[in-house]
């Protein structure tokens, strides 16, 4: 593969432009969608939560936007001060790799940053990824593999790559790209019912647009026509905004959103390679390393696997050769990077004679590791048994709950009551232990178990009982956004069927 | 609408949006000629630095050869000029002095195994090696961010306002040395690619 000659600031400019225009397509793409998920939070609050007039409707929509946006914000916090430690790394131990810090402290200087904190991890792969929300509380992080098997010009190639992350800003808009993406969207099982029913019957889709158009056309008459109806207008208009636009955004939002967040990542990739080439002026070592971090080299860190989607645009090396990884690759392919970096400078073989690697720092940095090690091992089992406890927690108090009900709607009181207790604990144990296994926080299902947990049997009945194909549909969906389905199926699409049941087998094996 | 009304209104709107543009590119070259200040400052600390570990050298040195009179003064003047250099341009002649100052007397120190041999001698020349490469670098970075700025004040249309602010192009930061000077390659493989 050959590249077009071009210099590392040509290529600097170009990823800026690319990146700006991904972000413009990313946000104009995420207006409806959030139209329409706060259209649909609304609606959920206005029927479970505040039912009344049209004065209840509006706070309901109000407190649909602030319950959104609080959380987006609570999400982009939390991913973006994640910090290195979680993923099992450790600072390098005093005395040792004296030679590495101070070139990261020279780059760095080069680079006009303060010198960021070097961490350490254990990993067999080599990689190396950049933390932090800011400059001044950035992280580098290299792998114990990546130490060992590069020289100095590759390490200051992989260096420079990861101080160009943490200047250009690329954890903060990576992260906040992707909390916006994570939270943003449909709770899984409701998109899956909506796409399937979509799918199964194109005619009921047609039916929704003529509704939608007719909504519309009356909210237009009325308004034109009497002036005491325009407030309806406002009403209604954002909201058919939301349903008519959104809901065909928010349907292909996952695939579009994602793919948007890989090509913002690969535009930040090329970015940070050129930039680092721009501070070392040595192309050719930043390839070679490239050139040793190519597929299929050696297993991936489990720390690093565990976070996967979370870190995977940090990593100088993509983490997954997977199918998803071809889908919505987070990297451009490495022969194409090695190839934009050969055309920067003198081509000299690839790789690079092997040099002698930062030795020193390798025995040191393992001892560290191994007495490290024990603290790190996650402990197969206590997600399950934990969630167990917090289920058994929550479903106590919601039983209570169902109590303090009874003697308002006798009948929602003993459904309430009688359907407590295993869907709460599903609901919890589940959340809990996709949680424990991904280390994300899995949150709907417990929303879902506290705000719909007692409507389930008047939603059906009324739905039985009502007139329209609408009020069925709408019990559907309640009926499978109930904490039991909605939580195995949010559990099982997160973490995978497979998994959970070895967890469960581990379990019952003792381990 | 009237005519003359839309008319005035654009001519505002124009003359509004210059004046918007106007005060963003002052800002903006004013904030890169302190960004310019501080990178400066950046490599001027690793100048004094250097100037402040080349009499250890030249001490570790003198203990040894001490009939190097001539060496060990030079040393001394072209350290002075460093510390007394407060631009870019007196500074790049007085650390281009002792520069070739300091390779001369590595250069002497050549001939003298126990020298050589002797930790204190070892240890300062490493340190000097990271000093040389910290100098290298901070100097990248003074250059890349006069680079920015120069392309401010050269290219249209910021030029405009750059004119009028009565601000010229700064001088890069150059640290070629001189073909005579002895090439001094150090233990370490990457300070000799710092030095050059």
């Amino acid at each position: 593969m050959t590249a077009r000659r071009v210099s590392a600031y040509g290529r600097i400019e170009e990823n800026r432009r690319a990146t700006r225009l991904l972000l413009v397509a990313f946000a104009v793409l995420l207006v409806p969608v959030l139209a329409f998920l706060t259209a649909y939070l609304g609606v959920w609050l206005a029927m479970y939560v505040l039912p009344g007039p049209i004065a209840t409707w509006l706070t309901a929509q109000a407190l649909a936007v602030s319950l959104l946006a609080g959380l987006i914000c609570w999400r982009v916090l939390r991913v973006r001060n994640a910090l290195p430690e979680t993923l099992g790394a450790i600072p390098l131990p005093d005395g040792s790799g004296e030679a590495l810090t101070r070139r990261l402290a020279n780059l760095a200087l080069g680079a006009g940053l303060p010198t960021p904190r070097l961490l350490i991890l254990k990993d067999p792969g080599a990689n190396a990824l950049a933390c932090g929300p800011d400059p001044e509380r950035a992280s580098v992080v290299l792998t114990s593999g990546l130490i060992e098997t590069l020289g100095p010009r590759e390490l200051d190639g992989v260096l420079a790559h990861e101080l160009a992350h943490i200047a250009n800003g690329d954890i903060r808009l990576n992260s906040t790209v992707a909390a916006i993406l994570a939270t943003a969207r449909l709770p899984t099982p409701v998109y899956w019912v909506i796409l399937f029913g979509a799918a199964m019957s194109l005619a009921s889709l047609g039916e929704i647009v003529d509704l939608w158009r007719a909504g519309l056309q009356t909210a237009l008459n009325e308004s034109a026509t009497t002036g005491e109806a325009a407030p309806a207008r406002w009403i209604v208009l954002p909201y058919l905004f939301g349903i008519g636009v959104g809901l065909p955004a928010t349907l292909v939002w996952p695939a579009a959103g994602r793919w948007l967040q890989a090509a913002i990542a690969r535009r930040r990739e090329h970015l940070a390679d050129a930039e680092a080439v721009r501070l070392t002026r040595d192309p050719m070592g930043l390839a070679s390393a490239l050139t040793r971090m190519a597929p299929g080299r050696g297993p991936r860190a489990a720390g690093l696997r565990r976070h996967g989607a979370a870190v995977a645009h940090l990593c100088i090396a993509p983490l997954e050769w997977g199918l998803a990884e071809r889908l919505f690759p987070t990297h451009p392919p490495i022969d194409r990077r090695i190839a934009l970096l050969k055309g920067m400078g003198a081509p000299e073989p690839l790789p690079l004679p092997s040099e002698a690697p930062a030795a020193e720092l390798v025995a040191p940095a393992r001892a560290a590791l191994q007495s490290a090690q024990a603290s790190l091992t996650p402990r197969a089992g206590t997600g399950l048994v934990t969630g167990f406890l917090v289920g058994w927690g929550v479903c106590t108090a919601l039983f209570a709950l169902g109590l303090g009900r009874l003697s308002a709607e006798p009948a929602a009181g003993v459904a309430a009551l009688a359907m407590r207790t295993p869907f709460g604990f599903a609901g919890a144990a589940a959340a809990y232990a996709a949680l424990r296994v991904r280390r994300r926080f899995y949150w709907w299902p417990i929303i879902v178990m506290f705000v719909m947990g007692p409507y389930l049997p008047v939603s059906i009945a009324s739905g039985v009982r009502g007139a329209g194909p609408g009020a069925v549909t709408l019990a559907y969906l309640a009926a499978l956004t109930e904490p039991l389905a909605g939580a195995a199926l949010g559990a099982f699409a997160s973490v995978g069927f497979a998994e959970l049941t070895a967890r469960a087998y581990r379990v019952s094996r003792g381990r | 609408m009237n005519p003359a009304i839309v008319f005035v209104a654009a001519v505002g709107l124009l003359i509004a949006g210059a004046v918007l543009w106007g005060l963003f590119t002052y800002n903006a070259l004013v904030r890169g000629g302190l960004q310019a200040d501080e990178a400066w400052s950046t490599v001027a600390v690793q100048l004094k630095r250097r100037a402040a570990l080349v009499p250890n050298l030249a001490e570790s040195v003198g203990a040894y050869a001490a009939h190097e009179r001539d060496t060990l003064t030079e040393i001394a003047r072209a350290r002075r000029g460093l510390e007394a250099a407060d631009s870019a341009p007196a500074a790049e002649e007085a650390n281009a002095a002792l520069g070739r100052a300091v390779g001369r007397l590595l250069a002497v120190a050549e001939s003298y195994p126990d020298l050589k041999a002797s930790a204190n001698f070892i240890a300062l020349q490493k340190e000097l090696a990271d000093l040389e490469e910290k100098i290298a670098f901070a100097r990248q970075f003074y250059n890349s961010t006069v680079l920015e700025l120069n392309g401010r004040i050269e290219t249209l249309p910021s030029s405009m306002v750059a004119t009028m602010m009565n601000l010229k192009a700064r001088r890069f930061f150059e640290m070629d040395e001189p073909a005579d000077t002895p090439r001094v390659r150090f233990a370490q493989g990457a300070a000799g690619a710092a030095v050059s």
